[in-house]
């Protein structure tokens, strides 16, 4: 990538923020290059730039995972291990209270007895009942389509909760200063999966999950872009939302359900 | 009618000042809760992940409700020009604000952040309906407040009329937004129906009315001042259609969803197989909760019996918090639908009736809402002259006797 | 009272809280020093992303600005950012040990600095009050994808240090 090509797209000056820009699509650049190797030789996965840090975020892209349950093998655990660690999410008071942003769900067929392996997290709805209830505006959408809590005007209601049709917010139900640096989280706050923001503002292309799950259940891309993996996907291979009678328009979509 | 002559309490007495201690002692245990709380966080409390409104919101949305019922009897008075209750409207102007001030307080103390009440009150998601019931709240303190205001000063009484009418309607919307809370969520199973709305407008009419008669009743008796029973029968039988039409609206919800097949087995779990659920449904809030204050309200009995109005009053407000139990609790515990035909299971109660057992710092917080609540009732009583003298049969109804 | 005294009444109280306030913040003494006047724990940049007395008086807004443009914009830029005032601000000590804000009697520069001034500092009930580095180091193991992908941020500078070199340093 050239200075000029940077300089072009953001008409950006400032030496400082030039330097972040070079380091941003260094670095994204050079993990999605190793993503790309490990996982699918000869395929590029993601066409995922980094985003100039000074930059705002647009709905020009809608970040989104698409999951294929038949990947998903029974009793893994790799994806939710990823995320507890990347966000902190130490055990405290036992798994009723704990902080569960992603969640390892067995379905099984009353009839038939057949069974789905799958991760659920937050669904980052395009439409999102989380965002129609909250009093406040804590519980807002990013113009990328990412589902977030502002903790810093969240009162701790709870009324999200309730309205979630996935049940994919966790409320902190204690203090703790074992926070890590990406993922503030304070007691008395509700909070979910941030699809991790950090690492798509970085521009790494892909989520702690996604990273993860080595058999490759999980999915990261653009659902805007329609040459995005997951977007050529989606379109030949179909892939379905969870509660779609709710017509939330979500960000997750599932294979083999 | 004419020349009633309204006093304070007196306010001195051993019974009063044992009445405020008792208050005090319930103030500071609700107090002595929420530090607990605050410094711990909601761990200690019964609350999880799964059920997210506890015991606190079961006070407080009860409290909520019967703070606009409460308002009832001073509405027949204003909006519909009733002479009959003009007395008693003073008196219910000032248990509506209490009952709102004790729910609120309760609310507000059971958020995960109360010091960040000045957020609520800044930011607003013109779309949550929370947010509209913060303005309905401070509302309604505003406009029962000049209501009252109407009705102590005759130099404005003559807007008395109106504030009262406004007052009226704010109630009803009020009561409409508290149940859409509930009525309005898609999630779960036993919301996201309409009819919850109307439905706590009525059980509003019935909890209020139930209190405001035992504190009225309480109060005369306890001050050894007369009400006669033209008052009481009144007030008692509209008690009574209150009850019914609650029942009614209990019946058409449960009669809508015993139809519909997708909630067969929320209505499985809440009529027959949820445990403490279930019989909280069926001894609380059907057979001591309705049919016997029914029962006790309408059945031939022993004249002036006093004691049947106020057994039935505590056990239409005891059957109201069962009510508003099922409502809350019944309505989390029980699982939502992933994927239609597939049983969930994981980590998270998927699949599976959430436990949910409340701690007595829930408890604690709950009744001393319910402490503020009298408290401010009390208070008021010292300070305004909220009650005539007299209301016997002779003062209230004189063309009868 | 005369109430066309009040406008002179207000303006009178006004002044006299300005000036107190202006006196106290006059008087602050700033974050802890050693004997030689160096800042403890030594900050390590050169020098802030804002003069001293620009900084000390107005970080509070510059932080309020940046929370809500990354929160709800994304916009994640190092000179505002609280990350990286830790990152900066938050280092061992001669025993290798980094303060936390909420021990008694913190020697954190946030928590030394506040505690002083007693005003109330709630920005880490949420936020770490540890620099990146401290947990590139202990927490993640080498062998995790992570700690690849977190060796590089963990190891860049505060962006006052950088230079139009840095660019170099970084594609090596």
């Amino acid at each position: 990538m050239s200075r000029n090509d940077v300089d072009s797209a953001t008409g950006q000056n400032s030496s400082v923020n030039r330097i972040d820009q070079y380091r941003r699509h260094f670095v994204g650049g050079s993990i999605a290059a190793a993503a790309g190797l490990a996982l699918a030789p000869g395929l590029i996965l993601n066409s995922v730039q980094a985003k100039p840090d000074d930059q705002a975020v647009s709905n020009k892209n809608r970040w989104g995972l698409l999951i294929d349950t038949s990947k998903c093998a029974e009793g893994c655990t790799d994806c939710v291990t990823a995320c507890n660690k990347k966000h902190g999410l130490n055990p405290v008071h036992g798994e009723l209270t704990d902080a569960q942003w992603i969640r390892h769900v067995t379905l099984k067929n009353k009839q038939t007895g057949h069974q789905i392996d799958m991760p659920m997290m937050c669904q980052h709805c395009e439409f999102p009942p989380c965002v129609d209830v909250c009093p406040t505006g804590a519980s807002f959408k990013r113009k990328d389509g990412i589902v977030l809590v502002d903790k810093h005007i969240c009162i701790g209601c709870r009324y999200c909760m309730m309205a979630c049709p996935y049940k994919a917010r966790s409320f902190v139900h204690e203090a703790h200063t074992d926070q890590v640096p990406d993922a503030p989280r304070g007691k008395g706050t509700v909070e979910s999966c941030t699809l991790c923001v950090d690492m798509i503002d970085r521009g790494d292309g892909t989520t702690a999950c996604a990273e993860a799950c080595t058999s490759g259940a999980i999915l990261f891309g653009d659902l805007n872009d329609s040459n995005s993996e997951i977007s050529r996907r989606l379109s030949s291979e179909g892939g379905r939302q969870l509660r779609a009678e709710l017509s939330l328009n979500t960000g997750v979509r599932y294979q083999g359900l | 009618m004419k020349n009633l002559r309204y006093t304070t309490i007196e306010g001195n007495s051993p019974r009063f000042l044992g009445l405020l201690a008792i208050y005090g002692f319930f103030l500071l245990l609700g107090f002595y809760a929420f530090v607990t709380m605050e410094h711990e966080g909601h761990w200690i409390t019964g609350m999880t992940n799964q059920v997210i409104w506890g015991l606190p919101h079961v006070f407080a949305i009860f409290l909520i409700v019967a703070a606009s019922g409460a308002l009832n009897v001073a509405s027949i008075a204003s909006a519909f020009n009733k002479s009959f209750y003009k007395p008693l409207a003073k008196l219910s102007a000032v248990l509506a604000i209490a009952l709102l001030a004790g729910g609120l307080i309760v609310l507000l103390l059971d958020l995960g952040r109360p010091d960040r009440l000045i957020v609520a009150i800044t930011y607003y998601n013109f779309k949550s309906i929370f947010a509209w019931n913060i303005i309905l709240y401070s509302g309604f303190f505003a406009i029962v407040g000049v209501y009252l205001w109407t009705m102590l000063d005759w130099q404005v009484e003559k807007y008395k009329r109106i504030a009262g009418t406004a007052a009226f309607i704010w109630r009803l919307i009020l009561t409409t937004g508290t149940g859409s809370i509930f009525g309005f969520l898609v999630a779960r199973q036993g919301y996201d129906e309409a009819i919850l709305a109307p439905m706590f407008v009525i059980m509003s009419f019935s909890y209020g009315l139930a209190i405001y008669l035992l504190v009225l009743m309480a109060t005369y008796k306890w001050t050894g001042r007369e009400l006669g029973d033209a008052v009481i029968n009144r007030l008692q039988n509209l008690l009574g259609v209150f009850v019914a039409a609650t029942l009614y609206f209990a019946a058409v919800y449960h009669l809508t969803n015993l139809y519909i097949t997708e909630h067969h087995g929320f209505e499985a779990y809440i009529l027959r197989d949820g445990g403490l659920i279930t019989n909280m449904f069926w001894y609380g809030q059907i057979v001591f909760g309705s049919l016997l204050p029914l029962a006790l309200v309408y059945c031939p009995r022993p004249a002036k019996s006093r004691l049947a109005v106020v057994v039935a009053s505590i056990l239409v407000i005891l059957g109201g918090m069962a009510a508003l139990y099922v409502i809350l609790i019944g309505g989390q515990t029980y699982p939502m639908t992933l994927v239609p035909g597939y049983e969930a299971s994981s980590s998270f109660s998927d699949g599976v009736i959430a436990s949910y057992s409340p701690s007595k710092w829930e408890l604690m917080l709950g009744l001393g809402g319910v402490a503020v609540a009298l408290l401010i009732v009390t208070f008021g009583m010292k300070l305004f002259s909220l009650l005539p003298e007299s209301l016997s049969d002779k003062v209230t109804n004189p063309h009868k006797s | 009272m005369n109430i066309r005294r009040l406008p002179r009444l207000l303006l009178t109280a006004t002044l006299l809280l300005w000036s107190i306030g202006s006196y106290a913040a006059g008087n602050y003494s700033g974050p802890d020093r050693d004997e030689n006047g160096n800042i403890v724990p030594t900050p390590k940049g050169e020098k802030c992303v804002e003069p001293t007395d620009v900084i000390r008086a107005n970080h509070m807004k510059f932080l309020l600005h940046q929370r809500d443009q990354t929160m709800h914009k994304g916009i994640r830029t190092k000179q505002h950012s609280l990350k990286e005032c830790i990152n900066c601000h938050a280092t061992p000590d001669e025993n290798g040990k980094i303060a936390r804000v909420f021990d008694e009697d913190s020697k954190h520069f946030c928590a030394s600095c506040h505690q002083a001034a007693s005003v109330k500092l709630d920005c880490f009930e949420c936020h770490t009050d540890r620099p990146e580095d401290a947990f590139s180091l202990q927490k993640l193991p080498a062998d995790h994808a992570m700690s690849e992908r977190l060796a590089p941020a963990a190891s860049r500078k505060p962006h006052v240090v950088l230079n139009s070199q840095g660019q170099q340093d970084e594609q090596k």
